[in-house]
């Protein structure tokens, strides 16, 4: 179940499941954030109808450091994907992905 | 000079153009005037109005020095059938009337339209590619080959060490009125805008300076943290608007490959630099287009 997490501002979720997602505009994008692990998505600016902003889930490629190194799989790319677009979906954020 | 004698030669000419000399030249040989693919056009005097063509061309004014505001032919002018108008960049061919507003890489309009009712200029789908691989594509973009190829239309042409990127520079000789807005400009010759991904925004940083390396910009990515969504889409629709408002000379534009017709860019900050390319503030486009 997904839950406001407000103590990160008015863009952020945070799931009972383990994890949260942070709305953080331009400059730093989406982040992801498990345990102690925490990954940037980046985004652009948008101006349509259906969107605002322009997630690109391809480059959902690496852990922040000091977790840069740990693989990531195709299957927790997928989850988190997954759950990315859970969150913003929660957050009523009207976004476009490109992959 | 007298321009009119000068330009009757171009008359009904499929394959010469009016080059800055005020000469016919083989097609694509010039900034100005018209190219082949213009058939039965006349070129027009100095000062005078494009004339009507019925094929809804977009041209250019004559490159003929003195012309007034237009000393070398470069500036567009509105489409006469159309209205639509374009950047000096491949100028001079036939586009689509059924087209939206036509873009420096896309004269034609041959590019499709989006289908989901959004506002696309050039008239991008995302469902047809990107923006990139339509350019790229010479079924939809049959004057993108121009750009790729060497596009002699151009004024200069070079080729950018970034990442394996190149650029296609435009090159342009005005210099306008320049009013900057303190804080978020870049300064003359160094506003660089990116659409297409995080490699097109850092190779944009390398190249110039973009929105978030502005003051304004970089104290609204700080404090956007603690805004609601709502409020940083409108503050940097309006910071992306005002910044490209005021950009002047030459200007630096990087798409990757993702680049999606509803950015940004396309939506809010194309349209303001065309304006400017108009107004003879923005003097040059220097595309990079990261593959």
């Amino acid at each position: 179940m997904l839950r406001r997490a407000w103590w990160h501002g008015f863009s952020a979720v945070r799931s009972d499941d383990g994890y949260s997602v942070w709305f953080r505009g331009l400059g730093k994008g989406v982040e992801y954030s498990e345990a102690s692990r925490v990954l940037r998505i980046p985004i652009e600016g948008a101006r349509t109808k259906e969107a605002n902003w322009i997630i690109y889930m391809g480059h959902l490629r690496r852990w922040l450091p000091p977790h840069h190194n740990e693989e990531l799989s195709e299957e927790k790319r997928t989850q988190i994907r997954q759950r990315v677009v859970s969150a913003l979906e929660f957050l009523k954020i009207k976004f476009h992905v490109e992959d | 000079m007298d321009d009119k004698e000068d330009n009757a030669d171009c008359t009904g000419s499929d394959d010469l153009s009016e080059g800055f000399d005020g000469t016919c030249s083989p097609s694509g040989g010039g900034g100005g005037g018209y190219i082949a693919g213009d058939p039965g056009q006349v070129c027009p005097s100095c000062g005078d109005p494009p004339p009507p063509d019925g094929g809804n061309v977009l041209c250019f004014p004559p490159g003929t020095p003195g012309c007034p505001g237009d000393p070398t032919g470069q500036l567009p002018v509105p489409d006469p059938n159309s209205g639509a108008t374009g950047v000096a960049a491949t100028g001079g061919l036939p586009d689509n009337p059924n087209a939206g507003p036509v873009t420096p890489v896309d004269t034609f309009g041959s590019l499709v339209t989006g289908g989901d009712g959004s506002v696309s200029p050039g008239g991008y789908d995302e469902d047809a590619g990107s923006i990139l691989s339509q350019m790229r594509n010479p079924n939809l973009c049959p004057d993108c080959a121009s750009i790729f190829n060497g596009a002699s239309n151009f004024v200069s042409l070079s080729t950018a060490a970034i990442g394996g990127a190149w650029t296609v520079g435009i090159g342009g000789a005005f210099v306008g009125p320049v009013l900057l807005e303190a804080g978020l400009s870049a300064p003359a010759g160094e506003a660089a805008f990116w659409t297409g991904g995080p490699e097109a925004q850092v190779a944009a940083q390398e190249l110039g300076t973009t929105i978030l390396d502005t003051p304004i910009g970089r104290a609204f990515s700080l404090i956007e943290d603690f805004l609601p969504e709502s409020w940083q889409t409108s503050g940097w629709n309006y910071l992306s608007e005002q910044f490209a408002s005021s950009a002047t000379g030459d200007i630096n534009v990087v798409v990757g490959p993702s680049s999606w017709g509803g950015s940004t860019f396309w939506q809010v900050e194309f349209p303001e630099l065309v304006n400017s390319s108009y107004a003879g503030q923005v003097t040059g486009w220097a595309w990079t287009l990261v593959p």
